[in-house]
């Protein structure tokens, strides 16, 4: 397994992914810096190593949300920030981008922790088994969570209006 | 609609989840079928399936406009245009990030103990080695064609059944109106799923006017099978890895880029638009 293409091919998506769960870049750059550090000291076995890149990333979260004020506080601080290497934006974009990030986030942040992993897993694309295995429960409770979470969202975001964007 | 049957219990009624397993592609194909009728009979789960849908669609487009993607990275640098992605945070050499963790961990030491340790810094080290090369010798072993086929005997001798072979990586016997499917796509951003690196093919995405999608399966195909699904924003090719095809994806030109992930974890992003009007992806092992 060589870990510079695993990094190249999955880095990406995977800190794409903490930026949401966490809403904050620089926990997010942290969280997936970890993971890939526990790659290279514990390599899976999986031939398909990047449900273990995300579940390892997630339980990293998971530990470090605990410490919930800072988090708190870095989101008071950085709300509206750019991610880390975001290409230059115009400024009318930027601020549209911005308010909707904020929005997106105060909507996920209302989540349960579980509810927002699952959900955004799933975004990325990986199967309810997958997403089950890395929250610890099962693909039965993963599709009642979605459709949970995703109603929780229809009242704070305009998934339902008649425009959209 | 709170019920929590599965369509495969021949009930009417079958729970969100349910809905959520038939929006992503989870159902067996089997499922998929009985779903398609209970959808038929009864207009209020249909109008559930529709909400479910649409909000996991605007989501998607919600994510994608509130932060920048390895996709948007590229597509916003056409220049440097690349099949491979571009890490949001540059790393040259993966192993910085072991001597950044050494002077993370010294940083953090005064902060707070625990944060950044796992389960090797708190006394386990050498019961984990002792594990790791414990596993690597069995690995090894089995390996080993003599060695694997002694241990699989064994087994079968005690369980007193064969060792089961490894299961298929897709279910056999796909009809044939899982080809040429039409979806409509949200968004100016979309995935497209091989679960497996087949032998020879490729897959040709293809931008044209219209709100609406398509994907079909196209070239010699004989004995493989094949399930492509839409997936919201994601298009989900179920095949084998002995599979011999060529898959043609359609998608509307408001879509400004696409990202391709093959089964063995590899992920292509690449930008559409801007007169780039086709991107092949060789799917061949």
């Amino acid at each position: 397994m060589d870990a510079a293409s695993l990094y190249a091919e999955h880095h990406p998506a995977l800190y794409r992914y903490l930026v949401r769960l966490t809403g904050d870049a620089d926990l997010a750059a942290d969280a997936a810096q970890e993971t890939f550090t526990r790659l290279l000291e514990k390599p899976p076995r999986d031939e398909h190593p990047r449900a273990w890149l995300f579940t390892v990333a997630t339980n990293v979260v998971r530990k470090w949300s605990n410490r919930r004020c800072r988090r708190a506080e870095l989101l008071g601080a950085h709300e509206g920030r750019a991610a880390v290497s975001d290409p230059p934006v115009a400024p009318d974009r930027a601020t549209e981008q911005a308010e909707t990030r904020s929005a997106v986030h105060r909507a996920l942040d209302s989540l349960s922790e579980k509810e927002r992993t699952i959900l955004l897993m799933r975004e990325e694309g990986f199967s309810h088994r997958e997403i089950a295995d890395a929250v610890q429960t099962t693909t039965g409770s993963v599709g009642t969570m979605i459709a949970r979470a995703l109603d929780k969202l229809a009242a704070q975001l305009p998934l339902d209006a008649e425009e959209f964007l | 609609m709170t019920a929590n049957r599965s369509p495969d219990s021949g009930n009417v009624a079958v729970s969100d989840a349910d809905l959520v397993r038939y929006i992503d592609g989870e159902l067996t194909l089997d499922e998929r079928h009985r779903m398609d009728a209970v959808l038929k009979r009864d207009a209020a789960m249909t109008d559930r399936l529709a909400v479910l849908r649409r909000r996991s669609a605007r989501l998607s487009t919600l994510l994608a406009a509130a932060g920048p993607t390895a996709v948007e990275t590229e597509a916003a640098n056409p220049a440097t245009a690349n099949p491979a992605p571009t890490p949001a945070i540059p790393a040259a050499d993966v192993a910085s990030i072991a001597s950044a963790r050494t002077a993370r961990a010294s940083r953090t030491s005064a902060q707070s103990a625990g944060r950044f340790r796992g389960p090797a810094d708190r006394g386990g080290r050498v019961w984990l080695r002792a594990a790791i090369v414990l596993l690597t010798v069995l690995g090894v072993a089995m390996a080993v064609p003599p060695v694997r086929a002694w241990v699989v005997d064994r087994l079968e001798r005690i369980t007193g059944q064969p060792a089961e072979p490894p299961s298929p990586a897709v279910a056999p016997a796909v009809p044939a109106e899982h080809f040429g499917v039409r979806f409509a796509v949200e968004g100016a951003s979309f995935s497209i799923e091989m679960q497996a690196v087949q032998r020879t093919g490729r897959l040709i995405v293809r931008a044209a006017a219209g709100e609406e999608g398509s994907a079909d399966v196209q070239g010699a195909y004989g004995g493989e099978s094949f399930v492509v699904i839409p997936v919201r924003q994601l298009l989900r090719v179920q095949n084998t890895a002995e599979s011999r095809a060529d898959y043609v994806v359609t998608l509307p030109s408001h879509v400004r880029s696409a990202t391709v992930r093959l089964a063995d974890g590899r992920e292509l992003p690449f930008a559409l638009g801007n007169g780039v009007t086709e991107r092949i992806v060789e799917l061949t092992r």
